[in-house]
Parts: structure tokens; C-alpha cells; sequence
């Protein structure tokens, strides 16, 4: 791609990673904070567009798209008829949140600073600059990765599937 | 746009997914909540797939792996399996109590 090995210095590249992160963030919190469920599983779907955005500037566009296909297409309408079917939430409700939110924060703040200063002092050889060769198009590597070294796990994510979708159905039929 | 911006923004997708998780008294808003720490997870591995993408072969030959991204593929089906059972698990349960607050489906027997 051409991205490949000039990602670091361009700088258009970096104010659109950035623009699209703090999106991802602001979204984010969106689902945590709204107290509508119907709009929370809006702001699920729109982090999940911008996400996709997100795998296409890492050169992931076959990913980006099993994102919008599967996540937007199928995860984001399966909530949304959850939340339909199991009516009288969608109004709201205030006690959508629990009162534990101290003893939360207490587990959750830690880890977001450990993470954060491991990762920025972390340093990484960057394999991309050095070598000077160029990131391949993903799907056909993807393609030649999942069929020669990952043939097993491949097959046992559609069985997988099929379990999970017999199971589901299996839950859920009247009786 | 380095390596260590893009695993921050995935740190901070899953710290928001987790503490989403753990406040929330609804199930379908718990479900989400998963859904953004995979997401996180999932960006993470993108970017170790694209930053670290080179492994050197005995001959001294380098070539890329794509391994990053085949986990992410396989954690977006696993994600998809999971997703649909957890729905039909709600959707049963509610159909059998009237309630959707995780503090409420306490009893498991009955």
C-alpha cells in the first residue's frame, strides 16, 4: 500500500488517526453515559463505524470491512431487536446505573494507567522503516495466512458458528 | 500515528468498555459494553499486525505475517457467536421473569 512507509511523517495522516480516535472515545463514552438504551446501541454502531475507519488507516481493509458487514449489519440490528422485543426500556430508565461506581473506578483507573504508561515508554522496533519494504495488500496475504498456517482454526470458527446459531435457536423457540 | 498512540486508544476503548460493564444494571447495555472491549482488543491487535509486521527467516529473508489481523478476524467471529447467544440467553430470560436488570437474575434455578 502506499501507506505503508510513509505513515509516520505524513501529517494528514495523523490528523485524520487523531480526529477518528477522539471520535472513537467521545462515542464510547456516549454508550456508557447515555441513560436511553435505543441511543446507546446508536453510539455502538457509530463507534463501530469509526472504528472501521480506524482499521483502514492500519492498512486493515478487509477487516474494516468484515467490520461494517458483520458488526453494523448484523450485531448492531440483533441489539436493536433485542431492545424492541424486550419493550418498555426503551423509554429510559434512571436506575440504568448501578451505585457501585467508586469501587468501579477504583478497578478501572489503574488499569487505564498502567496501560498507558507502559505503552507510551514501551519502545518498539519499527520493522516497517528499517526494512524499507512495502506493506502488502492485506486480503491476499490475509488469504495465502488463513489458508496455509490457520486452515484448522479457520474451520473450527465455523463450527463454532453453527453451534452458536443452533444453540441460539434452539434458546429461543417457544415451547 | 505511532504504535503507542493506536495501543492507547485501544487501552482506553477497553478501560471505558470495562467500567461500562461493570456499572451497568442492564443487560443489553452490559452486551454493548463487551462489544467495545472487543473492539479495543481488536484494534490492538490490528496495530501489532501492521507496526511488527516482519519476521526474518533462517536464510535471512524477511517476509510479513499477518497474524495480528487473522486474531482479529477470528475474535470478530467468536464475538458474533457469542453475541448471538448472550441475545437469545436475554430474550429467553426475559421472556421467563419481565426484567432485564442484571441485579434481578440472581436466581439461576426455577
Amino acid at each position: 500500500m502506499i501507506l505503508g512507509t510513509t505513515m509516520e511523517s505524513n501529517p494528514v495522516i495523523n490528523i485524520v488517526f487523531l480526529i477518528l480516535s477522539l471520535m472513537t472515545i467521545i462515542v464510547a463514552f456516549g454508550v456508557i453515559r447515555s441513560k436511553n438504551i435505543f441511543r446507546a446501541a446508536l453510539f455502538l454502531m457509530s463507534s463501530f463505524i469509526t472504528m472501521a475507519g480506524l482499521l483502514i488507516l492500519l492498512n486493515a481493509e478487509f477487516l474494516a470491512a468484515i467490520q461494517i458487514i458483520l458488526n453494523i449489519g448484523a450485531v448492531s440490528v440483533l441489539i436493536l431487536f433485542s431492545i424492541l422485543l424486550t419493550k418498555n426500556v426503551e423509554e429510559g430508565n434512571p436506575s440504568n446505573q448501578l451505585k457501585y461506581q467508586f469501587l468501579s473506578l477504583v478497578v478501572v483507573i489503574p488499569i487505564v494507567l498502567i496501560a498507558c504508561i507502559s505503552f507510551i515508554h514501551t519502545w518498539v522496533p519499527d520493522a516497517t522503516n528499517s526494512t524499507n519494504m512495502i506493506y502488502p495488500t492485506s486480503l491476499i496475504e490475509m488469504a495465502k495466512t488463513i489458508l496455509q498456517r490457520y486452515v484448522l482454526p479457520f474451520e473450527i470458527a465455523s463450527i463454532l458458528l453453527l453451534a452458536a446459531m443452533v444453540g441460539a435457536l434452539s434458546l429461543i423457540r417457544k415451547r | 500515528m505511532s504504535l503507542n498512540s493506536v495501543l492507547l486508544v485501544g487501552a482506553i476503548l477497553f478501560a471505558i468498555g470495562l467500567y461500562g460493564v461493570t456499572i451497568k444494571r442492564n443487560v443489553i447495555t452490559i452486551l454493548m459494553c463487551l462489544e467495545l472491549m472487543f473492539s479495543g482488543v481488536i484494534l490492538s491487535a490490528v496495530a501489532f499486525s501492521r507496526y511488527i509486521p516482519v519476521e526474518i527467516s533462517p536464510e535471512g529473508n524477511t517476509s510479513f505475517i499477518l497474524d495480528g489481523q487473522i486474531f482479529a478476524l477470528f475474535i470478530m467471529a467468536v464475538v458474533a457467536a457469542e453475541m448471538t447467544v448472550g441475545v437469545a440467553l436475554i430474550i429467553c430470560v426475559y421472556r421467563e421473569t419481565k426484567t432485564l436488570f442484571s441485579s434481578d437474575i440472581s436466581n439461576l434455578q426455577n
